[in-house]
């Protein structure tokens, strides 16, 4: 007998077999169900929205700190805010105060406004020292989060002071270094596009305390600093060529780095251990990279080709640098060991990449990507794997990475006759593009590493 | 009859029906011709590109990455003396020092709280705004980050003059929640075009089943002797081998999914660490028979893919999430309490991380 063209046996070896599986599977989910030991669920979806927190002002010991407490509190405030990873609860939405360092938590309160971390603290001045003591507490499990810290320091920086105290809840709520005792060198812009003026500018991180370094009467570019801080490598149109110098930050005194007639030498940037510079210079038309020594001044060519090679940056190790190369075309990065050799090409997408920067962490470069007519800022893994663009507009450039590795600052342009440069920082998540405070146009952001 | 007569009149028919089927007597009408257009092809990424309104880039005002500065700027204007390099010229000034290796402090007892109490009843909290459980819309292209929505309709009693700063006219929007991040790149390039990707195939014609040449009762006969026959066969399952049926106050799939759903609303990864984002955490916490999680109980069983300091946070976020989605009690079946009185949550980020 046959049934849709099976014979009898072959029907009945279907349904032994349906049945077969559907018993194995009711007992499967018995044992799943009947099984020893807790529940266990695994989640895998979560949100991703900036933790909500309150920084009540802090408590003011004595007379002499009641200013300082209210200003250093929202310093605090918004700098942990401006990260993009924290929220700050407003102060008018508070319901408790904080009258005493030692008060008790009233964790009901600061849990009914969806406070989930509060940063408690308090100041206290002596003649020209302020002395800062705060502690991280964690609302809905009701306990503090590490041991409480104080820091002392001369009242006229009270806000690196608060910046230090940043750092610390910062880290300790995120697990990462923080990076707002730090600062930044860039080059400020006046004037029209076609005839602008720039002189070399430092700032904190966050646009307060600018000051200028250079006058407007000459050209200045790519301003770098060393890994200590103290010093600036920068190009200058104050000849008739672009050469580099270095500036001492602390005595403002310049100089000129070796002797280079003839020549245009540009892009520096400092080794790790602040003891060499690599830079690029063109000679008979020809663009290689060399490393010079600034003890000795011997300087030693790293390339040798026809082609460009430029924008070379070291890794925190100092064993290898990154650099752009159009050697195969079109603008791409490459890696080399720090004495030239071992050379190899990292990227591999559509467009042009060009001014790597290598993260203080060490796991990622920071490029600028130019493909159809767009620039964008983008990172990828040091062997070009998971590339990932952060921005995209008319003209993002020349990345810099904030000390922890975690937030890129770069300048961005607008179009037209009227189109002004910028300064912009993004988290390496892509999230948290924002402009920063600057007094005018500005370009060329340099981070330096976290202050002492 | 005549078979060489039949089968040449029924080939005449055939031919006949032939004709006339393909339409051999019919007015053949003319084919309309095809207008022809010339187009250019361009491919998406083209099109988005003309779309963005970009400028033309291949001119001289398009900076070459790979050219030095000195070729991308006009030719910098000669100085004409050289000039003494330094322009501040002052005396050393070092940078002054903080007294600021922090020094530890007596942490204040904390006093014991029940950690998932709920905030009085009489309370009412003020327009604390709330994070968003889901994706807020995406705010203007460039538009900065507002420090906080609340501050645009708290007037302050003492406003603070704002010291000025270069900032174009900017729409302020308020940090969006996601659960997904997506770049200013990304938004970009995934543009959804109107287009179709591709076309849809015809469907091909429905099949006729054809009737079963069984009777219906001859069908269920077999099904019948088929499952006793499997029913009678022994299975290999585990030694200890549950029931085939779920036991009685066991946790339906349904209420597992209401447990993980209730407690992954409260889980935000937004503020972790890109190592503690690589963590997975078991944690292992009890349930009190009202739904609440008893805190203290909530510990780290087991941790993988990271350091002690990124399970610490990666932790820390998932007890946030237990505590917080938990305080009101988790919905679960009271009269299947032995089965959900001890929980493991495994808090796995893999589809959180940056990619």
């Amino acid at each position: 007998m046959t049934l849709f063209g099976l014979t009898l046996s072959h029907k009945l070896g279907i349904f032994r077999l349906t049945a077969a599986l559907i018993l194995a599977f009711g007992a499967q989910m018995g044992a799943v169900w009947a099984q020893n030991g807790p529940l266990r669920i695994e989640i895998t979806q979560g949100v991703i929205e900036p933790l909500p927190i309150a920084v009540p002002g802090f408590v003011a010991e004595n007379a002499a700190a009641l200013d300082y407490a209210a200003k250093i509190s929202r310093v605090i405030a918004e700098d942990m805010a401006g990260t993009g990873l924290f929220r700050e609860i407003p102060v008018s939405a508070h319901i408790s105060r904080i009258s005493a360092f030692n008060d008790p938590i009233a964790f009901a309160d600061w849990k009914a406004v969806n406070a989930q971390a509060l940063v408690v603290g308090a100041v206290f001045v002596q003649g020209v020292t302020a002395t800062v003591k705060f502690r991280l507490i964690d609302v809905f499990s009701g306990q503090q989060m590490g041991e409480g810290l104080q820091f002392s320091g001369p009242v006229g920086i009270w806000r690196r002071t608060a910046h230090k105290v940043a750092d610390a809840a910062y880290s300790r709520l995120t697990g990462e270094n923080g990076y707002f005792d730090s600062r930044v060198v860039f080059v400020a812009e006046t004037g029209a596009k076609n005839k602008r003026a720039k002189r070399l500018a430092i700032m904190d991180y966050d646009g307060a305390n600018v000051e200028y370094l250079t006058d407007d009467k000459s050209i200045v570019l790519a301003p770098r600093l060393s890994s200590e801080g103290d010093k600036i490598l920068f190009t200058s149109y104050k000849t008739d060529f672009p050469k580099i110098y270095m500036m001492d930050l602390a005595r403002k005194s310049v100089v000129s780095l070796a002797d280079q007639k003839g020549t245009m030498a540009f892009s520096p940037r400092f080794a790790p251990d602040g003891k060499s510079v690599i830079y690029s210079l063109e000679k008979g038309g020809n663009t290689d990279i060399y490393a010079l020594n600034l003890a000795s001044g011997a300087s030693r060519q790293l390339t040798n080709a026809p082609s460009i090679e430029t924008a070379p940056s070291f890794s925190p190790d100092g064993s290898k640098i990154v650099f752009e190369s159009d050697r195969s075309g079109g603008q791409q990065i490459y890696i080399m060991d720090a004495n030239g050799q071992n050379l190899r090409r990292v990227s591999s997408g559509q467009g042009r990449y060009g001014t790597p920067v290598w993260s203080p962490r060490g796991d990622l470069i920071a490029f600028t990507k130019q493909n159809q007519g767009r620039f964008h800022i983008g990172v990828m893994r040091i062997d070009g794997s998971e590339e990932r663009l952060l921005t995209a507009s008319f003209l993002d450039e020349g990345p810099t990475w904030a000390p922890n590795g975690r937030v890129i600052m770069f300048t961005r342009e607008t179009s037209g006759a009227t189109g002004k440069s910028s300064l912009y920082s993004v988290d390496i998540s892509g999230r948290n593009l924002k402009r920063a405070k600057t007094e005018g146009a500005a370009s060329d952001p340099a981070w330096s590493p976290l202050l002492p | 009859m005549n078979i060489g007569l039949l089968v040449s009149g029924l080939g005449h028919l055939f031919l006949l029906l032939w004709m006339f089927a393909a339409g051999f007597f019919t007015k053949i009408e003319k084919t309309p011709e095809l207008q022809v257009t010339q187009v250019t092809i361009l491919s998406t990424q083209e099109f988005d590109a003309l779309n963005a309104g970009q400028p033309e880039l291949p001119s001289t005002n398009t900076p070459d990455m790979a050219r030095p500065a000195a070729e991308l700027t006009p030719a910098p204007p000669p100085a004409p003396k050289a000039r003494p390099t330094p322009v501040l010229k002052s005396e050393p000034s070092p940078t002054p020092t903080l007294e600021l290796a922090p020094k530890l402090m007596p942490s204040p007892k904390v006093p014991e709280q029940p950690l998932v109490s709920e905030a009085p009843e009489q309370i009412k909290p003020q327009d604390a705004p709330r994070v968003a459980p889901v994706a807020a819309p995406p705010p203007p292209v460039n538009a900065a980050i507002a420090q906080d929505t609340a501050l645009a309709v708290i007037k302050s009693p003492d406003p603070v003059p704002v010291p000025e700063v270069m900032v174009d006219s900017q729409s302020m929007a308020p940090e969006a929640a996601t659960t997904q991040i997506i770049t200013e790149a990304t938004q970009t390039q995934n543009i959804p075009s109107l287009a179709p990707q591709t076309s849809a195939h015809p469907k091909p014609r429905p099949t006729v089943a054809p009737k079963p040449e069984v009777p219906p009762e001859t069908i269920t006969d077999l099904v019948a002797e088929a499952l006793a026959e499997a029913l009678t066969e022994p299975i290999p399952l585990e030694p200890e081998a549950a029931p085939s049926r779920p036991a009685v106050g066991s946790l339906t799939t349904f209420e597992m999914d209401s447990l993980r759903l209730s407690v992954q609303s409260c889980w935000n990864v937004g503020s972790l660490s890109t190592e503690a984002l690589n963590v997975v955490v078991t944690i292992g916490l009890s349930i009190q028979k009202n739904g609440m999680p008893d805190a203290a109980s909530i510990r780290i069983v087991a941790f993988e893919n990271g350091s002690e300091v990124a399970a610490r946070q990666a932790f820390e976020a998932g007890r946030r999430a237990i505590i917080r989605c938990g305080a009101k009690g988790f919905k679960l079946p009271k009269e299947k309490y032995d089965q959900w009185k001890d929980v493991e949550m495994v808090f796995n980020p893999k589809e959180m991380r940056m990619k």
